[in-house]
């Protein structure tokens, strides 16, 4: 089944074509991986998706039902949850509440303080941030405030998460780690999973299919393997 | 939870003794306790917007105005209770129509537009009330000072508890994740258009009646002593010297404020409002936690 369909999405700033007709699938269950040099429309594209930015052009379903005009706070509480590539932590607040809020307002609607907080000590453990759930979010280093955006998604029970380079600063170590962390999550919550890296290696690791931008246009899709091989992808990356 | 339950009781304990004052037979004492319950009854209400999403109003003085206007004007029409309900009403309704707009803005827009609705507001009225003739209106028949003593306390107790229902709510935690970052508030699923105006109005009614409990107090309304932004100013110094973001904040600051006002404006009305500016810096730079943040750390340390 599709868990979320681009089709022929445009975006444009003035006169910057930052996404030229964008089309792909996602399939329930999968990891799809979005690579491309800086600026080349990533993170834009994101930004439509969970109805951050409106596209010019081109439409976007999500499990089944189609994302037009829906504002940002509506398509959380549909299933989709997304990380922040500058991280946006609810930095005066202690780690356990930024991820009590989000089990509050998010699609698993717990509305009651024990429900939130048992969803939110679930997503803290399951991204290695249990231990530190008393400490001020704005105080943890930069990886754990990426693992805090990854677990404010999970705790609003999303199904489809968008994780917007998470892995970027991490160690070599830390990187296998969250890509051991992220195929268990897939397992265990079923979730689908979208992801931004730049970090070569893990997204080849990680991904069951790949799409690669440059400048706002698709240049080429499919296995990682198939990926790597392509003529237009090592021109734009290997030149 | 044992820390809580002895907060809760020592609110339960001042509201009582509050209560008490009219006993007393002053109408000195009964005066600067009205004063007390005022402030504090603003000062909780401004809080629940202003402190717990960062969204500075600098206009609160606006609905303050509007409720005494309205209850001045519905006066002749129904009896006080009444058109106190109708001065919190239209300050609500107030909030409700400018908040879409005024919400938009962050930062020092929101808190310079609301300061320049409030100064249009106040105009228009005054404007509206020299078409009419009307420089000035007396008011006759007043209830008795106890009684709109009782009725100012009421408003006190309601806005403090508003304060400390939403403190723990899940509409509160909605507030402070727009607070501390909106478009992370808004990507998990915090409604915050509508949060920000749902306690845009909240923090609108009860100045509103606050507004009018005044003008039945002094039995005289004219438009630019009742829309004056000093209360606007006021509000906010006294939110801050008391301590945001808690809620004792507020009735720390108010009581500074008002034994301050007691020992310096029947002798140096000048003096005052310098040494208000005076402390308003003070607080900022060197003590921006409040008195009550002072007060916490020195029962900690103790």
């Amino acid at each position: 089944m599709t868990m979320l369909r681009v089709d022929n999405v445009s975006k444009q700033f003035g006169g910057l074509k930052a996404l030229q007709d964008v089309s792909f699938s996602v399939d329930e269950g999968t990891i799809f991986g979005l690579m491309g040099a800086n600026g080349a429309g990533k993170t834009t594209l994101f930004g439509v998706i969970a109805g951050q930015i409106r596209p010019n052009g081109g439409t976007i379903t999500f499990d089944g039902r189609p994302l037009a005009g829906q504002r940002p706070d509506q398509i959380c509480r549909m299933g989709l949850g997304r990380t922040f590539q500058i991280v946006r932590p609810f930095a005066n607040l202690s780690v356990l509440e930024n991820v009590i809020v989000s089990a509050m307002y998010g699609a698993v609607r717990a509305h009651r303080l024990e429900a939130a907080t048992q969803a939110g000590r679930r997503a803290l453990d399951e991204v290695g941030l249990g231990h530190l759930a008393d400490q001020a979010a704005g105080s943890l280093t930069l990886s754990n405030q990426k693992r805090l955006e990854i677990a404010r998604a999970l705790a609003t029970g999303a199904k489809l998460l968008l994780l917007d380079e998470v892995m970027a600063g991490l160690t070599a170590t830390e990187v296998a780690q969250m890509s051991e962390t992220l195929f268990r999550l897939r397992q265990e919550r079923k979730l689908t999973i979208l992801i931004i890296e730049h970090v070569m290696g893990a997204l080849m690791n990680l991904s069951d299919r790949i799409l690669v931008l440059d400048h706002g246009v698709p240049i080429a899709m499919g296995p990682p393997e198939q990926v790597v091989a392509d003529e237009n992808v090592i021109r734009v990356y290997f030149g | 939870m044992s820390g809580k339950v002895l907060s809760i009781s020592a609110y339960v304990v001042l509201a009582c003794l509050l209560a008490l004052v009219p006993l007393v037979r002053s109408d000195y004492w009964l005066g600067v306790a009205f004063i007390v319950a005022m402030w504090v009854a603003l000062i909780q209400s401004w809080s629940l917007l202003s402190a717990t999403t960062g969204y500075i109003s600098l206009g609160h003085a606006v609905f303050y105005g509007i409720g005494a206007y309205v209850l001045v004007v519905s006066l002749d029409w129904m009896p006080v209770p009444f058109a106190l309900l109708l001065s919190g009403a239209a300050a609500g309704l107030l909030a409700l129509v400018v908040g879409l707009p005024v919400l938009r803005v962050k930062g020092p827009y929101f808190v310079i537009l609301t300061f320049g609705f409030a100064e249009l507001v106040k105009n228009l009225v005054m404007l509206i009330e020299t078409r009419l003739g009307q420089f000035s209106r007396l008011i006759f028949d007043t209830p008795s000072l106890e009684e709109l003593y009782y009725a100012m306390l009421a408003l006190a107790v309601i806005a403090t508890a508003m304060a400390a229902w939403t403190a723990h709510s899940r509409f509160g935690r909605g507030l402070a994740a727009i607070r501390e970052n909106e478009v992370a508030a808004e990507a998990i699923g915090v409604p915050v258009t509508r949060l920000k105006l749902i306690a845009f109005v909240a923090s609108a009614i009860i100045p509103g009646m606050v507004g009018g409990l005044l003008v039945l107090r002094t039995s005289y309304f004219a438009a630019d002593q009742a829309f004056d932004a000093t209360v606007s100013f006021t509000i906010v110094t006294t939110a801050i010297v008391g301590g945001l973001g808690s809620m004792s904040g507020p009735l720390f600051g108010t009581l500074f404020l008002v034994i301050l006002s007691e020992l310096l404006w029947a002798r140096f009305p000048q003096a005052y409002m310098m040494i208000l500016g005076a402390l308003l810096i003070v607080f900022i730079l060197f003590v921006p936690q409040g008195l009550s943040g002072l007060l916490r750390r020195g029962l900690r340390r103790a």
